[in-house]
């Protein structure tokens, strides 16, 4: 009895202190709000540097259409990747990125290799799940100016469209197992 | 010698050719096969039972189902659906006036229409009525389209499937022929056909399921399922299985998924309609 009241007590305390502790982990509203609004502010800065083209703007109204349905955490993190793209812009306008120039280029090659392979997976009804949002991510990262990073995601998005097509090929002539026919006895 | 080798040449040629003919089936003997197969591997099932999918071989599923369908999640949605038929459209038509024989008529779906050469699903027919009387196409995986095919197919149970595929078009056959082929080939990063959890795995377990067996897949949709938490089209779970073998979906109500549908729909003939149903 008295183990059982101690264990209650211990429980009790624990969770005291627990359940209060997952707001210092949690992302808020406010902190989701603060990261676009920041993002918001990166992209003025941006367009008034003479940014004309970047992904930001369309990252920006995904955080914002996460708020919504209270996906903080995520809107935070493309909110994230919304001012990186528009920092490295402005780096790369103000002629900060020269040596990153020739990966840059290699990284872009990359991602329309892949972007075609996609298109000739998908033209056989091979397209896998994935390499959509693969190809998405190459080309944030590329945005962002981690080309290494880029080249090594459209490289795998590249090799699964691959593989896809390889699939659909090879399924061509798909048609009632062996083993239904044998179950029949035919 | 040169016409003895010529006609022998020729007839090598034309045996070459005729083989693949000779193993091709028609879709006749392909639901003969079909049927026979699944009644083969559950024996303990009555036919029209297969209309039940898992609950027709798994008896704790099944009285945990029969509970369910006591209250069925599924009557707000007939609810709902019957207050679209019975509602004009802005125009003063209805659906009534695009299907006069309604609301009962999810038997006559899916069929191969030969002026427009497609397969003509029930979900497609609703959109071209509204179209046609100036309302927005409803999506087509879940929301208002459910609703309105609950109530169809609730005031249809009963119907017997019969799907057919006219011999007068041979783009009919095409198209059961690509449905075929789409659910018996490989896809997705995982490699599955359709067949390989329902036909050659169905009654065995994948995780904590049980696969359900393929005969009898498309007579109970819409379906409440528990894990959409809602109501949901055949063409909603055609996309959630292409996802899960992390293959591309295909657009519901695309080519793709009406032809997988009329080569399922037709493998079922013979059973009776009996959705909308509740599903796991």
């Amino acid at each position: 009895m008295k183990t059982r009241n101690l264990a209650t007590r211990l429980v009790i305390a624990a969770l005291l202190v627990v359940i209060p502790a997952t707001a210092t982990w949690a992302t808020t509203r406010q902190d989701a709000e603060a990261a676009i609004a920041e993002a918001k502010t990166m992209r003025d800065r941006a367009a008034a540097a003479g940014v004309a083209k970047s992904e930001a703007g369309s990252m920006i109204e995904e955080a914002e259409s996460l708020l919504k349905v209270r996906q903080y955490t995520k809107a935070k993190m493309i909110a994230y990747w919304a001012i990186r793209q528009d920092e490295f812009a402005i780096d790369a306008l103000g002629g900060e990125t020269p040596a990153e120039q020739n990966k840059e280029a290699l990284a872009n090659a990359m991602i329309k290799s892949a972007e075609a392979a996609r298109e000739k997976a998908a033209s056989v009804g091979g397209e896998w799940r994935d390499v959509g949002d693969m190809l998405k991510s190459a080309k944030t990262l590329a945005g962002a100016g981690d080309f290494d990073k880029a080249m090594e995601v459209a490289s795998a998005a590249k090799f699964q469209a691959e593989k896809g097509y390889e699939q659909a090929m090879a399924e061509k002539n798909a048609d009632f197992p062996v083993y239904m026919h044998k179950a029949v006895g035919k | 010698m040169n016409k003895t080798l010529t006609m022998l040449s020729a007839l090598g040629v034309g045996c070459l050719l005729a083989v693949p003919l000779a193993f091709a089936s028609t879709p006749e003997e392909d639901q003969a096969l079909w049927q026979s197969y699944f009644e083969k591997r559950f024996p303990q099932v009555p036919k029209q039972d297969f209309a039940n999918g898992v609950y027709a071989i798994d008896p704790v599923g099944r009285e945990n189902w029969e509970a369910i369908e006591e209250f069925p999640p599924y009557e707000t949605a007939i609810s709902n659906g019957e207050e679209m038929w019975n509602t004009a459209f802005a125009n003063g038509k209805s659906y009534s006036d695009c299907f006069p024989d309604g609301p009962a008529i999810a038997g006559k779906f899916p069929h191969w229409d030969k002026e427009k050469g497609m397969v003509m699903t029930l979900p497609l027919a609703i959109n071209e009525c509204r179209t046609a009387n100036g309302e927005k196409p409803l999506k087509y995986q879940k929301g208002p389209i459910a609703d309105l095919l609950s109530y169809i197919e609730f005031e249809s149970r009963g119907q017997v499937i019969n799907v057919e595929i006219p011999k007068d078009d041979p783009r009919a056959l095409e198209a059961y022929e690509k449905g075929k082929h789409f659910y018996f080939a490989r896809r997705g990063q995982l490699n599955f056909s359709c067949a390989s959890c329902h036909v050659g795995n169905s009654g065995t377990t994948l995780r904590t399921e049980i696969l359900s067996p393929a005969f009898g897949h498309t007579t109970h949709f819409p379906v409440y399922r528990s894990k959409w938490g809602e109501m949901g089209t055949l063409h909603r779970r055609f996309s959630g299985c292409n996802k899960q073998v992390r293959a591309a979906p295909f657009e519901p109500q695309g080519e793709e998924y009406r032809d997988l549908e009329y080569f399922m729909t037709y493998m079922n003939n013979g059973l009776e309609l009996n959705g909308p149903g509740a599903r796991k």
